[in-house]
């Protein structure tokens, strides 16, 4: 939720943000046929659902803390990375300081894996992926022989996310983590 | 007693857990850890040992599950109360609406990228920022109450937790600014339709709710 606020209020002309038929206009959106919606967290789960990446019925729950404890770790490193100037240092090692402890529940969380519901590949293996490996770029040291950066290489393997990663135009060599603006951008590393 | 959420001694993330217990009418523990050294001791000691795979607060114990989370422990309990939408329709709608509530949440400000901490600045910061905050909230209350229309609930016809959510989290709001639903005549309908189930009564007449609690701790600027 709000994950980019800011984009949206320096980027979007209001025309175009409130012509989309989005009930509660906000980046990102998505619009498949009728379906017309917004908030990330509602996003990924429609997504999930529609592409089978969702957990058993009995698993559902314990997916859910998963996909939680991700967003809280997404929102703590953009209050780092969006605040202000003078606070950042220390709020950059206050972030990291705490990050150890969270890839060690990681690592006791996701076992022997592969995914997060075990051999069933599911949505918030996707958030991890994508969240973790913004705080791997901000702190790579914190990430170095963990069993969460292995589950991170193996879903980076998946045939589907290797062939992206590995494209001429593979879109995380040009797009920025955070905003240009923000504290800490992660700008891509020049291949 | 199988059934017990655990909480800081606040409404903050907490109450709209309680709310959907309350509501089920079935037997649960309130636990409520004092913010007081004792509290955090008490806390911190046994955080690590009482089965949480992602240990925080709130949790939830019910029988053999043990969850955290409080948007995860909602839906949970939502399942279980009979108070999540079955149609495939609705779920999207759903989660659209659960995030949308969830931003409303001033503790859900800690996160907020745009307030940065609102509610652990300082008094004079605090009363700074407070204004474009409250404008900020009341166009995505706007926006709320659009969808809402005659409801009579967020989703419809049916009672679902998200209508705790936005409940609860509008309260909060009304705390710091009371004429926060003027002008939302929706959003003001549901708020007394909520407060007025049947199965709320009890709650609402008890001593507690008389005593009140805190949405937030003493430390912060908005402890309500």
């Amino acid at each position: 939720a709000g994950l980019a606020q800011q984009a949206v209020v320096s980027t979007q002309s209001t025309g175009k943000k409130h012509s989309l038929g989005l009930d509660f206009p906000n980046l990102p959106y998505l619009i498949d046929g009728d379906v017309k919606i917004s908030q990330s967290v509602a996003i990924m789960r429609y997504l999930g659902r529609k592409f089978g990446l969702v957990p058993s019925e009995a698993d559902v729950a314990r997916i859910e803390v998963f996909e939680q404890f991700l967003m809280d770790i997404r929102n703590s490193l953009s209050k780092v990375c969006y605040g202000d100037k003078e606070k950042f240092e220390t709020a950059k090692a206050d972030f990291i300081g705490k990050l150890a402890k969270q890839l060690e529940e990681v690592k006791g969380f996701i076992g022997d894996g592969p995914y997060a519901a075990g051999a069933k590949l599911t949505y918030v293996d996707f958030m991890a992926l994508e969240f973790l490996s913004h705080c791997a770029a901000f702190s790579p040291e914190s990430f170095e022989n963990t069993a969460a950066a292995d589950y991170l290489d193996r879903i980076k393997s998946l045939p589907a996310l290797k062939n992206f990663y590995e494209s001429e135009n593979c879109t995380h060599n040009s797009y920025t983590i955070n905003a240009p603006f923000s504290q800490w951008p992660g700008w891509p590393n020049k291949q | 007693m199988s059934l017990k959420l655990g909480y800081w001694d606040l409404r903050a993330m907490g109450e709209v857990s309680r709310y959907l217990l309350r509501y089920s009418g079935v037997d649960w523990v309130d636990r409520r850890i004092p913010l007081s050294k004792e509290g955090y001791t008490q806390w911190f000691g046994e955080k690590y040992s009482i089965g949480l795979d992602l240990p925080n607060l709130p949790y939830l114990e019910d029988g053999e599950v043990r969850i955290t989370q409080s948007i995860a422990i909602n839906r949970y309990l939502a399942r279980k109360f009979g108070l999540y939408p079955s149609a495939q329709e609705s779920l999207v709608k759903c989660d659209m609406i659960e995030q949308e509530a969830q931003d409303l949440s001033p503790a859900a400000v800690v996160f907020r990228v745009l307030f940065q901490n609102l509610i652990v600045k300082k008094q004079d910061e605090f009363e700074q920022g407070k204004p474009e905050f409250l404008e900020k909230m009341k166009k995505r209350l706007e926006m709320l109450d659009g969808y809402v229309g005659s409801g009579p609930f967020v989703l419809g016809d049916n009672l679902s937790y998200v209508d705790f959510m936005v409940f609860e989290y509008v309260s909060q709001i009304k705390k710091m600014d009371p004429g926060f639903v003027d002008g939302a005549s929706n959003i003001a309908r549901l708020l007394e339709t909520i407060h007025s189930l049947p199965q709320l009564q009890p709650y609402f007449t008890s001593e507690e709710f008389k005593k009140g609690t805190p949405i937030n701790p003493a430390f912060t600027s908005f402890s309500g």
